[in-house]
């Protein structure tokens, strides 16, 4: 089930646009995309949920109170890098933008305000471009495990690593339980915190 | 007796051999004499005869008293009687003889006895005193007249004798001495009443023959020999003891000789000369003071003289004596200033230092009246040295005489080239400081401006963003909803088709709130009232936009722009001060891309419109055009207000100059422009006319960075 989060600190624009996608259909190499789309208003939220699922697709509002939208996506980057990442903004500041494109390596940058076509189209584009873009990798480490370079193993975890982020990092302890370093969660908190 | 002797003798009538020999010897004697006995003659000689005028048998007949003055004749007989009887040799005594006719004869008689034969007689000797005694009377009067000459000569005088004894003291001596001649007389040491010593006078010295030299000395150098006579000497000396307060007298003194010409005494003048001696003085010592004086003048003067010449001769400033149109003399300053080495200009013509002939007369024509009325005259111009090097000079010139105005001037010249050139050197700077802070003034005028424009742009640039958002959303709900509502008004239509199958009641009641809400009018009014809204939205979408293309504050940089569109967002941002008052027409042409600060002349372009707008009074027309000719284009706003006076066009660039009520405008929108145009390397023109409206042209070059120069301005563009 393809996945999309929507990050704007004003409730309004999110259900403007969960609206607008409801409408209007992706429509990536020909197909209707109909994927399932998690809206915040708290980047933290946001971050939150973001190490607990995988999304294809992570849209963000530049200027928000506790996280701006570069640093939103560049964490998105660490947490899922195959997710395409686009910034929606009415603000247009240079070092924003420079932050957006050099560290947080978005996909497209989309300005408020929106024009519904466009900004529809452009996650189809970069929906298409990322499918793409995974199809090529599929298919290398495909062609690696025929050709003995990487083993089976290597791929069917990458494959559940794309699925579900960080189910191959899980430790277990030796009774078959999971072992939570809460350590690890307060740094990734904190590290949201900036 | 012996009168009578001799009377005897006769009387005996013989005359013996004896008395024959006396005769004789009587008559061999050329004094006259005569022999008695006392009584007549025995015998008279011719010189006797002679005397008497009587002849000698005459004389016989007398006796010897009968010859002399009838009051003598009783001395005359005792004479002789004594003689004869007592004394044979008496002393002589004097008589006086009476001639035969009548004359008086002063005699010295002479009697003497002697023995004739026995017989005593008295021979008597006359010795004529007649010539000795009218000497003496004569040397009498002589005296007499000399003591009277000396007496009332009103000169002191006195006379000494070889002794050095007064003989004389006339009254004038008495008045100046105070001493009476009576108490002179005789007296040797007269030094005492001179000098209260006893000190030999000037007539002393002169009697005792003392020499010169020593009189020199004993004078003290106030002695001096008289022109007049030999061996005289004259001295003036003071005497303390005389007069009141003493005296100064003139003292003469000349020897008295002799016939033998033996020094036998001296005379002495005294004149008391103390009054010349006092006005001579009083003169000395006056002249000594006028001496005293004219040597302090000359001194002075010389003084004054040296001064003036070293003055001149060190003086900083060019000295220069000028009478007429020659120099006659000038300083070393001058020669410097004006000369070659060792030229001199004394006879030089003036005008030969002055640039031009022109010149020269000019000068001439504004000096001379001056200095003819003694008045100074200063001046600064031009000179010129005579190798043809010009100075700027600053000069003074007086009138020697100011009662003689032609007589010639001074001229102090004092080369101010050096101040002139600093002078100017000073105006320049001066004009090129009021330039430059003039236009610091301008570029503080625009950076004030500026400010208020970033400030105005950061601001819109925030609003803008706040305004993103809810446009963002509304704008895409708004499309939502015509979807939402385009699926509704299917919805209904379906269940309008519906309708049939339902009961008659649901169908009436259906009915009723359809025509109660009016549904067919709100099925036609939804897409209007929709797209009326997606218009407003795309209105304020299209005003921040150009608030923010107009604030520029991501873009201040050189850029190309299309003028055209920024007129157009410039519009937008002030159409709301625009649109009640007037229509506008656009014009455009299509317009090159332009180089410029994009965001800057869209302030040119706002202060146009608003000026155009506020010049507008109830409602007119302003018209935006633009063009494009060669290397150049053009925006035009023109308006059909007011229209500006002469006076404001002059003046419509001056910053701060505003015709705004206060509060309204700054009366910098138009210097503002003025200079970001010309930042452009453009122009503004304007055209006006009152009543009637003005239009406003900013010609800019398409790419004013390209070259320093601006291109050739097309002929369209010059001129007004």
């Amino acid at each position: 089930m393809p996945r999309i989060l929507l990050v704007d600190d004003e409730s309004s624009v999110l259900n403007a646009l969960l609206r607008l996608l409801r409408i209007t259909p992706i429509v990536v190499r020909g197909v209707e995309w109909r994927p399932k789309i998690d809206i915040f208003t708290s980047p933290v939220e946001a971050l939150k949920a973001a190490s607990e699922c995988s999304y294809d697709l992570a849209v963000s509002d530049f200027r928000m109170p506790e996280l701006d939208g570069v640093a939103v996506l560049r964490r998105m980057r660490d947490l899922q890098p195959d997710c395409a990442r686009v910034i929606l903004s009415g603000y247009t500041d240079l070092n924003g933008l420079i932050g957006a494109i050099n560290e947080a390596r978005i996909d497209r940058f989309i300005a408020k305000p929106w024009n519904d076509f466009e900004f529809v189209s452009t996650l189809a584009q970069v929906l298409e471009i990322r499918a793409l873009r995974m199809e090529n990798e599929a298919l290398a480490d495909q062609f690696r495990c025929e050709r003995g370079e990487i083993s089976r193993v290597e791929l069917e975890t990458k494959r559940l690593e794309q699925q579900e982020p960080g189910i191959t990092q899980v430790q277990w302890g030796p009774d078959g339980s999971i072992v939570i370093d809460m350590d690890e969660i307060a740094e990734a908190l904190r590290h949201h915190g900036n | 007796m012996e009168t009578e002797l001799l009377h005897r003798a006769p009387a005996s009538g013989e005359p013996s051999a004896a008395e024959a020999a006396c005769r004789t010897v009587l008559h061999a004697l050329s004094l006259p004499a005569f022999l008695h006995r006392g009584n007549r003659l025995l015998c008279g000689n011719a010189a006797l005869a002679r005397l008497l005028g009587y002849s000698e048998n005459q004389l016989l007949a007398r006796t010897p008293d009968e010859l002399v003055v009838p009051d003598m004749r009783e001395s005359m007989q005792a004479y002789g009687r004594n003689c004869l009887e007592t004394d044979p040799e008496p002393a002589a005594t004097e008589m006086t003889l009476r001639t035969a006719s009548g004359d008086d004869r002063f005699v010295e008689l002479t009697a003497r006895r002697i023995d004739i034969a026995g017989q005593a007689m008295v021979l008597s000797t006359c010795q004529d005193l007649s010539d000795i005694r009218h000497v003496q009377t004569s040397l009498l009067n002589m005296s007499q007249v000399l003591n009277q000459i000396l007496d009332s000569d009103p000169v002191a005088t006195f006379v000494i004798d070889a002794e050095h004894r007064v003989t004389h003291w006339n009254r004038a001596c008495e008045r100046l001495t105070g001493r009476d001649w009576w108490d002179m007389q005789g007296v040797t040491d007269k030094g005492t009443i001179f000098f209260g010593a006893d000190r030999p006078l000037l007539c002393d010295l002169i009697v005792d023959g003392t020499s010169p030299l020593t009189l020199q000395a004993l004078y003290q150098g106030e002695i001096r020999a008289s022109k007049i006579s030999e061996g005289a000497y004259e001295a003036e000396a003071f005497f303390p003891s005389f007069g009141e307060s003493g005296l100064w007298l003139f003292v003469t003194a000349a020897p008295l000789r002799n016939s033998e010409g033996r020094v036998v005494g001296a005379i002495e003048t005294l004149q008391d000369v103390t009054q010349r001696r006092n006005a001579e003085q009083e003169l000395m010592r006056h002249r000594n003071q006028l001496e005293l004086l004219v040597s302090e003048r000359t001194k002075e003067l010389d003084t004054t003289n040296r001064e003036l010449s070293a003055f001149m001769a060190n003086a900083s400033v060019g000295i220069l004596a000028v009478a007429g149109d020659r120099i006659v003399q000038h300083n070393k300053k001058f020669a410097e200033m004006f000369l070659a080495d060792g030229q001199s200009a004394a006879g030089r013509a003036t005008a030969d230092f002055f640039c031009s002939a022109a010149d020269y007369e000019d000068f001439a024509s504004i000096a001379f009246p001056k200095l003819t009325e003694g008045r100074p005259f200063q001046h600064e111009m031009t000179l010129s040295r005579l190798d043809g090097r010009q100075l700027w000079i600053q000069m003074i010139g007086y009138v020697s005489n100011a009662d003689d105005p032609a007589a010639g001037a001074w001229w102090l010249l004092q080369d101010r080239s050096e101040v002139r050139r600093a002078q100017e050197a000073l105006e320049t700077n001066y004009a090129r400081l009021k330039e430059t802070n003039h236009r610091l003034e301008e570029a503080q005028n625009q950076l004030l401006q500026s400010e208020k424009m970033a400030s105005i742009g950061q601001l819109a640039a925030g609003v803008a963003h706040e305004i993103n958002n809810p446009i963002g959303f509304v704008n895409s709900n708004l499309n939502s909803l015509k979807h939402y509502l385009d699926d509704l008004l299917q919805l209904i239509a379906d269940y309008g088709s519906a309708e049939t199958e339902l009961g008659a009641e649901s169908r009436q009641r259906l009915h009723a709130a359809k025509k109660d809400i009016d549904l067919e009018y709100m099925l036609e009014d939804l897409p209007v009232l929709l797209r009326e809204s997606a218009d407003g939205l795309g209105r304020v979408k299209r005003i921040v936009q150009d608030l923010k293309d107009f604030s520029r504050v991501d873009n201040s940089d050189w850029a190309e722009a299309d003028l055209n569109a920024g007129l157009d967002s410039t519009l937008n941002v002030v159409l709301n001060e625009v649109k009640y008052k007037a229509e506008v027409v656009k014009n455009y042409s299509v317009l090159p891309p332009v180089r410029c600060l994009a965001a800057q002349l869209n302030q040119v372009f706002m202060n146009f419109i608003v000026n155009a707008a506020h010049a507008i009074e109830t409602r007119g027309v302003i018209t935006l055009s633009s063009g494009h000719c060669g290397a150049w284009v053009w925006i035009e706003v023109a308006d059909t207000g007011s229209g500006m006076s002469e006076e404001v066009q002059r003046r419509m660039f001056e910053p701060f100059y505003t015709t705004k009520p206060v509060g309204k405008g700054t009366g910098l929108g138009l210097s503002l422009s003025f200079s970001i145009v010309q930042k452009h390397k453009g122009i503004i023109k304007v055209k006006s006319e009152q009543g009637k409206g003005s239009a406003f042209r900013v010609w800019i070059p398409v790419d004013p960075e390209g070259s320093d120069e601006a291109p050739a301005l097309p002929s369209e563009a010059q001129g007004d």
